[in-house]
Parts: C-alpha cells; sequence; structure tokens
C-alpha cells in the first residue's frame, strides 16, 4: 500500500516522510481478513496504469500463478504488473501489524508498523523507482 | 465426468476397475508448482471451455482473486462458473467407504457424478 502511494506521488518518492505522514494514509492498518484477494483502486499513475493493491495472506504464490494464468488465458497478460511489495517489508512493520490486526492492540501496533515503513522506506523507493523503468521501457517498447 | 470421459456412476468394483484402465491425466493430484494454475482440458456439450485449477489450502481466497481480476479485466463474470469439487468429498471417511480409486471412495465417485450432473443442467437452463 505504502508502495502503489510512493508510485502515485502521495508519499513523496525522495525526502524525509513523518510517522504521522505514514498514519494518516487512509488504507494504512485499515485491512481485515475480508478484504483478502478484493484489489482496492487507489488511482491512476502519471503513465495511465490503474493502481491496485491487493492482499493475499500466506496464499501470495498460488493467488498470483492465478492471476497472471487467468490474464493468459484472456489473452490480457500484458495488461497486468503484478509487485510484491511484502519482499522489501521489514519485521518491524510484520510485528507492528500482527500486534494490531491479530491481537487487537492497534494502539501499539500501528505507531510500530509505521516505524517500520519508515525504516523500510529506502528499499520501497528503489522498489517503485524500478517499477517505474519497466513500465517505461514497455511502453517504449510499444 | 464432464467431458464425457469417465461415467458419472459406478456400481461395483468392475466397473471400477475399467474406470482405472482409462488414461486420465492428474488422477494422483498436481505437484506444488501447479497450484493456482489454470489448466484447459476440453471443451463441453454446450462448448463450455472447462478448466482444471488446484487451489491448495485457501480455496475460497484464490477463486475470490480470479472473480475479481476478471471484473478488473473487463470480463462478464456471468460468463465464468466456479466449481469447488473439494466441497462434495466427505471430510471424515465412514469405516465401510475403503477408497478403492485414486484415493477416493465409490460413494464419493458417485457424489462428484451427482454434482458434474446438477452443473450440466444448470448450463442448459
Amino acid at each position: 500500500m505504502i508502495a502503489a502511494h510512493l508510485h502515485l506521488g502521495t508519499i513523496p518518492i525522495t525526502g524525509p516522510v513523518s510517522k504521522e505522514q505514514i498514519m494518516a494514509i487512509p488504507e494504512f492498518d485499515l485491512a481485515e481478513t475480508g478484504d483478502w484477494g478484493k484489489p482496492h483502486f487507489l488511482g491512476t499513475d502519471e503513465f495511465g496504469n490503474e493502481i491496485f493493491i491487493l492482499g493475499l495472506n500466506s496464499q501470495a504464490q498460488i493467488c498470483c500463478r492465478a492471476i497472471i494464468s487467468l490474464a493468459y488465458d484472456l489473452g490480457k497478460a500484458d495488461q497486468i504488473l503484478l509487485i510484491n511489495s511484502l519482499s522489501v517489508i521489514g519485521i518491524l512493520t510484520r510485528v507492528g501489524g500482527f500486534l494490531s490486526k491479530k491481537m487487537r492492540l492497534s494502539g501499539i501496533g500501528k505507531p510500530l508498523a509505521a516505524k517500520g515503513i519508515i525504516n523500510s522506506l529506502p528499499r520501497l523507493r528503489r522498489l517503485v523507482a524500478g517499477v517505474k523503468n519497466e513500465i517505461q521501457r514497455k511502453q517504449m517498447d510499444g | 465426468m464432464h467431458l464425457g470421459f469417465l461415467p458419472k456412476k459406478i456400481e461395483n468394483l468392475v466397473e471400477f476397475r475399467l474406470v482405472q484402465n482409462k488414461n486420465i491425466p492428474f488422477v494422483e493430484g498436481f505437484a506444488k508448482r501447479y497450484l493456482g494454475c489454470l489448466l484447459y482440458v476440453g471443451r463441453g456439450k454446450k462448448g463450455e471451455e472447462i478448466y482444471l485449477l488446484a487451489t491448495g489450502k485457501k480455496p475460497d481466497l484464490v477463486i475470490k482473486t480470479l472473480k475479481e481480476t476478471l471484473k478488473i479485466l473487463g470480463e462478464d463474470r456471468s460468463k465464468y462458473l466456479f466449481v469447488n469439487s473439494d466441497l462434495v468429498m466427505e471430510k471424515r471417511r465412514k469405516k465401510e467407504e475403503i477408497p478403492v480409486l485414486w484415493g477416493i471412495s465409490s460413494f464419493e465417485y458417485n457424489k462428484i457424478g451427482e454434482m458434474v450432473a446438477r452443473v450440466q443442467k444448470g448450463l442448459e437452463t
């Protein structure tokens, strides 16, 4: 979700970001179990691509395979780019999320998750920059 | 069964053996790398395309993701039917229902047959 906001420019791609800025994002720490598997539209980027966030719990690999498999069968695989942002998220955010969602301790969990995001920001920004390069390269290839 | 390669009902062991002798792909299950992959297996009598999908431990989540993906890709969701055949399988097998074929009992086999018949009937309406 933070990566999507970085991509859309609602969180700056350079410069400092505060914990409060992260916690003020409407979708931050909001997802519940029932939201898994349902893409949430966040906005359209400068290239005209629609940006979604999607939580898949522990089934990310299988679900992503299913999405790509379906898109291929429909001849629309080139319309989808799936990015796993969890790979660059640190342990602090995971612990914060666990406390907030599983233990219902959002008072402790939410700031902890936000602190973790701040720590992971350089990695998240590198990921987003890489995705933007990939999109540009694809557009140039035609 | 839907494609007509296997009968929907089996009465005795002789019929079971006849079915077992057919070379049906994937009856032994799927390797992990195939989980989530849609595998086209043929076309039904109404022209419908039939796919297999092994979903792992959380079939509901995989199917929900696929349905949502159809929506995003601008597909008409009413043209797609997802059937979870696991729902007709016995969670706890009774003693007399010994697995005789591909890990399932004759009772379960015939239950699947009934499910397929219901799906085919649904396609007619």
